[in-house]
């Protein structure tokens, strides 16, 4: 695939990175709730249905379902994309993510691998309540045999998106939802999906450069959205802002 | 680890998921594992509760550009 800079938002880049894979690699598969019709109930997996056909499909609310069948799915040589609606929807499946997923490529002794992402969003917005502003990350992240990625840009949620996808072991991608709209960004699209296979492109980078405070950001770290306005608005800040190390 | 020298082992981490086990817990004891530890880290998260339907308490609870920037005040000033 051609690089190409396209300026979107946040939820235009997942919908990009996701249009990207379906079209390269013909064993991939994106279902969920709402996900091919409705096109998401956030509106990141519009037009994908209608561009990819039985390859994107509506589910029944079923997040067990969802998972085992990807599970299954992954292992028999498809490359499943699902959508868990709400972070705090996936707890009635961990079995089939946490006790399955994650242990696949151990107890065949890797003869079989996992190759599934699941995508998902959390977070606190106006409206969510207790059910649903959860921040889930640290039960994935505590789980060996599970990748965990948490994009904050568009270039990030792209590259993320496309590596996940490319990568062999289970992959949990979560967006913080109220990033979906944000600004449009210009971003690079169509590069190799990571220099390390497994390995989102994206990884740990320095985000700010300064003197006495640095601002490092990892995918997994929680979203820097906070941070990112704090360091932003904080003209106190601004001028003490260390250099941080590339690590 | 590097970045946390050259600012004088002065970490902060950011989340909004709870404080207690949450992924900047993590970083901050990567840190100390290195050595790299000077000074007492700045846990900015989310307390241990649950996140309130108003909006004004959760705002309260999650940490906010302002809260953020008192928080690293702090942390400089320590």
């Amino acid at each position: 695939m051609a690089e190409q800079t396209v300026t979107v938002n946040y939820s235009g880049a997942v919908n990009a990175a996701l249009r990207r894979c379906l079209a390269e690699l013909p064993e991939t598969l994106l279902y969920g709730e709402d996900v091919a019709k409705p096109g998401g109930v956030h509106g990141v997996t519009r037009g994908l249905w209608k561009e990819f056909g039985d390859r994107v499909f509506d589910t029944p609310i079923s997040e067990s379902a969802i998972l085992g069948s990807a599970v299954g799915a992954a292992m028999m040589g498809r490359r499943p994309i699902v959508e868990i609606m709400w972070a705090d929807f996936f707890l009635v499946a961990l079995d089939q993510m946490v006790n399955q997923a994650a242990n696949i490529r151990y107890v065949s002794e890797g003869r079989l691998t996992a190759p599934l992402v699941v995508r998902t969003q959390q977070g606190n917005s106006p409206g969510a309540c207790a059910q649903h502003s959860q921040n889930l990350e640290a039960l994935f992240l505590h789980t060996p045999g599970l990748r965990v990625a948490m994009p904050s840009s568009p270039q990030d949620a792209y590259d993320i998106m496309v590596s996940a996808v490319y990568c062999d072991d289970p992959v949990v991608v979560i967006d913080n939802r109220t990033l979906y709209f944000g600004e449009k960004q210009a971003i690079v699209t169509g590069r190799p999906p990571s220099p390390h296979r497994g390995q989102p492109r994206a990884a740990h980078r320095p985000r700010r450069h300064g003197r006495h405070l640095g601002r490092d950001h990892a995918p997994g770290a929680g979203s820097s959205r906070p941070a990112g306005r704090a360091v932003d608005s904080g003209h106190r800040h601004r001028n003490t802002v260390a250099e941080p190390v590339r690590h | 680890v590097e970045s946390v020298g050259r600012t004088g082992g002065k970490p902060a981490v950011v989340h909004e998921a709870n404080t207690t086990a949450g992924f900047g817990a993590e970083v901050v004891t990567r840190v100390a594992e290195a050595g790299a530890l000077r000074h007492r880290p700045a846990r900015i998260a989310v307390p241990d509760t649950r996140i309130p339907a108003a909006p004004e308490l959760a705002a309260a609870l999650i940490p906010d550009a302002n809260q953020i920037s008192a928080a690293l005040d702090r942390l400089l000033a320590g």
